[in-house]
């Protein structure tokens, strides 16, 4: 009995049936896919900001519509994905795990997948319980920002400078603290009513993106995303919902070029703009 | 005597059924006139113009709010309200492989856009809008693909035994 106990403590007290251990074994593995070809890392790779830093999400023999954004921010968001249809990270999660041009998983194929990978989820609901567990779970670093808020460090004159930049020109007024996203829908950019071109299977397929007019009733969201979390922002490029920005400078330059801000940035402002950018990035704990 | 009271007497419970019977169907059919849905277009007090589904009573007609199609209209009345022809259309979308429906696929109004609605299960949502309304259906979940059309009648015809037309440009094909 003594023995069984112990066994039983060390099988409770070991993380191999932790949900989190399940979930990370789940976004990392391949097999969670019918092809077996894609896992959740392909696009949100741990090593790169849980993003892949291409210009619009590919996989497999897919192009889609948009950038694919860090999973690093999940906690700061009201709603999911760029144009806010899903509601919860649940539903978020479940989308691509369904859908038939990305990991194409249904309840015939779930409990198969899952015997290959090892885990105890039997069903799609217990798959994306596993998955939410582990993301809403990972451990970072606080960033350097919201050390300085803590009065746990010092910014350095530039980065002070930046800040000070960043409210008085007016991007507070959508990257609003804490979260540095004010979780409403914006158009920032020129109304693009061009057709985007995706892909599946090799065919093009032409569209064009309306954004949260696409989801939601109203003239005013036609091309309107969702404000993104500055956290992180300069480990995960490109830049805006389709990956149309290489680097934060050409951010600011469009930025400079409308009506959006208080007034116009010098050279000067922006290199300490993307001074204070970078405190807000945080390390993701090692394991 | 007899007979003839007889007579009278058979007659008389014919001759209540009888009006029984018509003043029954008279006041059912008031009921159904009084509780008629149609379809009107509504001028609201800013000039707009909606398709709003109305309801007839004793010759008043009330336009329910119907979110997305009809704003909130306080009690229109019939001076306000023209009729208008409505073009029916059946809306289908599925996958062109496998011919599967595709459900909560979004319908808007393009010009307001305005959401009418979403698919079924059945992959299928019923229109009715005046000819020349372009409609916008997207794939409700990356929106990777759409279609607009217009509404355009094909047949006089009003199978529905409404003032409605028939149309066509309701077949979609997706790839996804």
């Amino acid at each position: 009995m003594d023995s069984v106990a112990l066994f039983l403590f060390f099988l409770y007290s070991s993380n191999l049936f932790s949900s989190s251990s399940s979930g990370e074994t789940l976004f990392l593995s391949p097999m969670l896919s019918s092809d077996k070809k894609i896992s959740c890392a392909t696009c949100h790779d741990p090593k790169n900001y849980f993003q892949d830093g291409k210009k619009i999400a590919e996989a497999r023999n897919v192009k889609l519509l948009r950038n694919t954004p860090t999973l690093l921010n999940l906690k700061r968001y009201s709603t999911f994905s760029w144009d806010g249809r899903n509601v919860d990270l649940k539903s978020q999660i479940l989308n691509p795990l369904l859908s038939h041009v990305e990991h194409n998983l249904n309840e015939n194929n779930i409990k198969k997948i899952s015997n290959l990978i090892n885990s105890d989820a039997n069903t799609i609901e217990q798959v994306a319980n596993y998955l939410e567990d582990y993301l809403i779970n990972l451990n970072f670093n606080k960033s350097k920002f919201e050390k300085f808020k803590l009065n746990e460090t010092k910014l350095s004159r530039k980065e002070l400078r930046g800040y000070k930049n960043f409210i008085e020109l007016g991007c507070s007024r959508c990257h609003t603290e804490p979260n540095f996203t004010d979780n409403i829908f914006h158009k920032t950019l020129s109304m693009n009513l061009k057709l985007v071109r995706s892909e599946v299977d090799g065919k093009k397929i032409y569209t064009p993106d309306l954004g949260r007019g696409n989801v939601v009733d109203g003239v005013e969201y036609i091309g309107a995303f969702r404000t993104p979390s500055l956290f992180n922002v300069m480990k995960t490029p490109p830049y805006m919902h389709d990956g149309r920005f290489k680097t934060i400078n050409n951010v600011l330059d469009h930025y400079n070029s409308t009506r959006l801000l208080a007034r116009k940035i010098t050279k000067k402002e922006k290199t300490e703009i993307i001074s204070f950018l970078f405190t807000l990035t945080e390390e993701v704990e090692a394991e | 005597m007899n007979s003839k009271t007889q007579a009278q007497q058979t007659e008389q419970p014919m001759r209540f059924l009888s009006n029984f019977f018509i003043y029954f169907l008279s006041v059912f059919a008031t009921i159904a006139s009084a509780q008629t849905m149609q379809e009107f277009y509504v001028k609201t007090s800013c000039g707009e113009t909606k398709i709003c589904t109305a309801q007839i009573e004793n010759n008043q007609i009330f336009c329910p709010a119907i979110k997305g199609i009809c704003p909130n209209i306080p009690d229109c009345k019939k001076s306000h309200l023209e009729e208008v022809p409505l073009v029916y259309t059946q809306i289908n979308v599925t996958i062109t492989k496998n011919n599967s429906p595709v459900k909560d696929v979004n319908i808007f109004e393009n010009s307001t856009n305005t959401l009418i609605g979403k698919t079924r299960e059945d992959g299928k949502f019923d229109l009715y809008a005046k000819e020349g309304t372009v409609i916008r259906i997207v794939e409700p979940k990356y929106g990777l693909q759409s279609k607009i059309f217009t509404v355009k009648r094909t047949s006089d015809k009003a199978p529905l035994g409404k003032k409605m037309l028939v149309g066509d440009g309701g077949q979609v094909g997706w790839t996804l």
